[in-house]
């Protein structure tokens, strides 16, 4: 169904982006209304499938609804937060750290990444969409799109490498 | 200098998306470049880490507030439409007075409109991929109009049980496509507003007695919308 097969999409791609289900839900239903109001606009154009420009609003929402957020945000990292706590327990570099705490650090190095970046990375890594296909959703170059995805995950590769040891992961310490 | 755009390449060619001219040589270099080669090993156990701490739980959304905010934010003002339901009966039979004398107006007007015109893009929706279609969204309305329709009061057919969220879904669809026909199927049009008012009444419903659903399948039937999704088929 129109309504019930792009909701839950783009209820998906809302949460996997903000990791929030409140986030998530303010993103939908801004979707559905700006979809409404710009239905003129898509007859006009017609140029892609219905579903894709449905999909293609909602990453906008969820882009805009990040930014405003990211403003409205005091100034502190929750990345160094983290630090603070979790990553203190790891001083000791005979420890190597477990999976849900990567996880956590993961999501936390994705939470810095530009509202932008956090998109790219998240339709390519996440929802598998080919460089091409985000070039057209995030209305730009392909070559864009490829610096957005090296930076992104540099970003995330980076701050891993202390905690990665030979024992869990076969890398070498570094 | 050389090596950077190399450090780019190894992203590109483990998410597959190197040509493989571009990923021979991302090989031949790596394998003479000791800094790359170990660039390439570890970002390939990052993207090993992330796939091991992917998590594909994704909560429930609370759809009823969704649904509500949505309605409103699409809806404007201009609906603030008191139930059809709750309305005094000489009301309701006004109302259905007045259906008898449009629906015929509008049957008298149809026989003038030539069928190109009387059809739109929305109505080929299979054939026309880009349009999500009339006829599908008919197909998705039926079992929840044939349920209220067949409704008879009786102690043995106890109630009927609809999932509102179904519901919900279908007025927001219903929405959509009425907006994206505008004035340019004004059949079409009239149907999906008949329905509209019918799925506002069941999402609205709050008793299951018989009283209701007796009004909601007259409703249906007064409308004559199945019917109309009947013979929208066949133009
Ligand atoms: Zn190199």
């Amino acid at each position: 169904m129109l309504f019930e097969q792009n909701r839950k999409r783009i209820f998906s791609l809302a949460y996997q982006y903000t990791k929030n289900k409140e986030d998530a839900e303010d993103i939908l239903q801004e979707t559905f209304i700006k979809t409404y109001n710009y239905l003129d606009k898509y007859k006009v154009e017609n140029e892609t499938n219905f579903s894709s420009w449905i999909y293609r609003i909602g990453i906008n929402c969820s882009i805009d609804y990040l930014r405003k957020k990211k403003n409205k945000k005091e100034d502190f990292s929750d990345w160094d937060k983290w630090e603070k706590t979790i990553g203190s327990n790891h001083s000791n570099p005979e420890h190597t750290i477990g999976l849900e705490q990567l996880r956590e650090k993961i999501s936390h190095l994705v939470e810095e990444l530009s509202p932008r970046q956090r998109m790219t990375f998240i339709l390519k890594h996440y929802q598998q969409f080919s460089i091409k296909e985000i070039a057209e959703y995030l209305d730009c170059s392909e070559g864009s799109v490829k610096k957005q995805l090296f930076r992104a995950v540099s970003a995330i590769r980076s701050p891993l490498k202390k905690y990665l040891w030979e024992k869990d992961y076969g890398m070498q310490k570094i | 200098m050389a090596c950077k755009k190399y450090k780019e390449k190894i992203v590109l060619h483990l998410y597959g998306e190197l040509g493989e001219n571009d990923a021979k040589d991302l090989m031949a270099h790596i394998e003479g470049c000791a800094d790359c080669a170990e660039e390439f090993a570890y970002t390939q156990k990052i993207f090993q880490v992330l796939d091991e701490t992917k998590t594909d739980d994704i909560p429930e959304a609370n759809w009823e507030k969704c649904w509500n905010t949505i309605d409103v934010g699409i809806q404007g003002k201009e609906r603030k439409k008191k139930s059809f339901l709750l309305y005094p009966r000489w009301a309701y039979a006004s109302a259905a007075l007045l259906i008898v004398f449009t629906v015929g107006f509008f049957f008298g007007r149809m026989a003038f409109l030539k069928p190109a015109e009387s059809r739109s893009m929305l109505l080929e929706g299979s054939q026309s991929a880009m349009y999500p279609s009339i006829q599908e969204h008919f197909e998705s309305l039926k079992p929840v109009l044939v349920e209220y329709a067949n409704y008879t009061a009786s102690p043995e057919n106890g109630t009927i049980t609809i999932d509102k969220n179904i519901v919900r879904n279908l007025i927001i669809q219903n929405i959509l496509l009425k907006r994206m026909i505008a004035d340019e199927d004004p059949s079409t049009k009239e149907i999906l507003e008949d329905v509209d008012l019918v799925l506002r009444e069941i999402a609205n419903q709050e008793g299951d007695d018989a009283h209701t659903l007796s009004m909601i399948k007259e409703l249906i039937q007064e409308r004559g919308i199945l019917y109309e999704i009947e013979v929208s088929k066949t133009i």
